[in-house]
């Protein structure tokens, strides 16, 4: 049980990368944004070109770090491939949905919209790499390490935790302590005054995009180093990401975090009593009980 | 009205304001506002008041409305149905009725998302402390989530965010609404000794008429989106239906008759 809590949540944390993205983008443009999932697989493929092709190619080794399944070629691909989906991301926006906003199109719409967007990113993905799932190292030994109470757990994902800590409180010092930080805490607070107030909200929209497409990209490229590459592995992450999000009451980054590490720990701890593919209806049923009971969510007030 | 040959800061010619292409909030109302003027729009809820400070500040469009006829001049240039980022750079800064601060941001973080606005002006750069020598009060919660702050901090804080939008016409819908008349009373002496010192202009909405008369330089009254009356002070003061309609002195006396609502509908007429 220790060690399905465990894993739990380091697949909680891969979850909450991409929540907290979702609840950015919620908090400011107010639209569920059912693409994020697939800027997650966009991320981890991107990230696959750069370590099998273009890194290849220029001859950057291929060597793992002793017990860790990735070498340098990830540590180049990570960053450039959150980059590459934050681009991607902005001009998603630029091209698609900030169009239908000046058109008055509703959050229905924008979703709807969303959903297109997130079928041609997954097109692309098949149509490129195949519908096979792959792996950034194949044929790559799993070693384990054994920590008390019978836990085992691989170095990649005690990695995998360092990383999105680092990333959560690089958001977080961003947030707390840049003027476009708070810019964009106050326009995801109020639109309207934001705007009285002379922000600039067209670059807060792209900052937000930004860094919601960056978050996803590392949020899938974990999950390919922790488990494998798949064309629908972001779409998979769909019914998690919003029912950590839902969970964390949307817009809030903490709430999201929360809400990744509760999903991902209910996920894995169900495979004890539950087949394993049941794992994404245990998120679904926890997404529809908050809309019943705690529509809000936990961390969400009950005026305004 | 007097004539100057000066032209004012703000004029609003024969405006009309439709809502969703069917509901006409504003018909065809003249407003004149000078340089360093402060100038009140009164007028009971649902006058039209609101539309009108949405109208100059550009706002409109988030409702569905738009300005279907007349102008609205800022220092001769027409800004009706401009966007509002144009606008605020212009200097038209408004002080809204709701949802004036971020309930999510500490009084400080509040003040400092403003101050960004102004950082290619030389004057008081970079600097939002001259705001605690007005609102003292607010320096001493500057730490607080504004959403924790009591009616009058709010209404405090959203003026001084408006101040660092270094406004040449601050717009102020109901500074009022909702306090106590003591610091309603302290406010506008605040935003009076603010104007003098700091050189702006104040177009000042209010249903307490009488909190309103007593800072401001010119007046008019709105009701069904109209302007109904318009003149100094003391002109609106002493006129008889005013007294009883807006200041609430009719209140003491016996309740209004038929007679008297129908006479005053006829006055109004002739001002409309
Ligand atoms: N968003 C809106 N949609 C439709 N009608 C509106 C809207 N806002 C105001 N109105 C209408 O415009 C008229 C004037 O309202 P408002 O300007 O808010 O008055 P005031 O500020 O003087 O109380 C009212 O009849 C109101 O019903
Ligand atoms: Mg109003």
């Amino acid at each position: 049980m220790a060690e399905l809590i465990v894993y739990g949540i380091v697949l909680g944390s891969i979850i909450a990368l991409g929540a907290i993205g979702l609840s950015l983008v919620y908090g400011i443009i107010r639209f569920a944004n059912f693409a994020h999932g697939d800027l997650m697989s966009a991320g981890a493929y991107v990230a696959l070109f750069m370590v099998t092709g273009v890194l290849s190619w220029i001859g950057v080794p291929d060597n793992t770090f002793g017990p860790i399944s990735f070498g340098w070629r990830m540590v180049i691909a990570f960053p450039i491939s959150m980059a590459v989906v934050a681009v991607v991301a902005i001009l998603m926006d630029r091209i698609l949905y900030q169009k239908l906003r000046t058109k008055g199109s509703g959050p229905v719409m924008l979703a709807m919209s969303s959903l297109g967007a997130a079928f041609i990113i997954r097109m692309i993905i098949l149509i490129l790499w195949g519908a096979d799932s792959v792996f950034y190292h194949p044929g790559m030994m799993r070693m384990f390490l054994h920590l008390p109470l019978g836990i085992k757990i691989r170095p990649d994902q005690i990695l995998i935790l360092i990383i999105v800590a680092l990333l959560f409180m690089l958001l977080h010092l961003f947030l707390k302590n840049t003027k476009m930080g708070k810019a964009m805490r106050a326009t995801a607070d109020n639109m309207e005054l934001a705007l009285i107030s002379g922000i600039d909200t067209g670059r807060v929209i792209i900052w937000t995009w930004g860094i919601g497409g960056a978050l996803a990209a590392a949020a899938g490229i974990l999950y390919g180093i922790d488990v494998q590459l798949h064309p629908g592995m972001g779409w998979n992450f769909l019914i998690p990401l919003f029912a950590a999000t839902i969970l964390g009451s949307i817009g809030n980054i903490y709430g999201a975090l929360i809400g990744g590490l509760t999903i991902g720990i209910a996920q894995q701890v169900s495979t004890a009593y539950l087949m394993p593919t049941y794992k994404l209806a245990v998120a679904f049923i926890i997404m529809i009980l908050i809309l019943l009971i705690r529509p809000k969510g936990i961390f969400g007030g009950s005026g305004r | 009205m007097n004539e100057t040959n000066d032209k004012p800061l703000l004029h609003i010619e024969k405006m009309e304001v439709v809502y969703h292409n069917v509901l006409t909030a504003v018909q065809g109302i003249s407003i004149e506002v000078r340089e360093n003027q402060i100038v009140a729009l009164l007028g009971t809820n649902g006058a039209g008041k609101t539309t009108t400070l949405r109208a100059v500040s550009g706002f409109l469009g988030i409702d569905d409305a738009k300005v279907t006829e007349g102008l609205i001049r800022f220092r001769g240039d027409e800004i009706q149905n401009r966007p509002p980022h144009l606008i605020t750079q212009k200097g038209i800064v408004l002080v809204p009725e709701q949802d004036k601060v971020f309930d999510n941001l500490t009084v400080e973080e509040n003040l400092q998302v403003s101050a960004s606005v102004r950082k290619d002006r030389t004057s008081r750069e970079n600097s939002y402390d001259f705001i605690f020598n007005y609102f003292a009060v607010l320096a001493s919660v500057r730490n607080r989530l504004g959403g924790y702050l009591s009616g009058g901090e709010r209404q405090m804080l959203s003026i001084s965010t408006a101040l660092l939008c270094n406004p040449l016409l601050l717009l102020v819908d109901e500074l009022s609404l909702g306090l106590a008349p003591i610091i309603v009373e302290e406010l506008m002496n605040l935003l009076k000794t603010i104007r003098t010192e700091q050189g702006f202009t104040v177009l000042l909405v209010e249903q307490n008429a009488l909190g309103a008369l007593g800072i401001a330089d010119y007046g008019y009254v709105m009701e069904n989106g109209r302007i109904v009356f318009d003149g100094d002070p003391n002109r609106l003061r002493s006129h008889q239906d005013i007294q009883e309609f807006y200041l609430g002195q009719g209140e003491r006396e016996t309740r209004k008759s038929y007679r008297e609502v129908k006479q005053y509908r006829r006055t109004r007429r002739w001002y409309g």
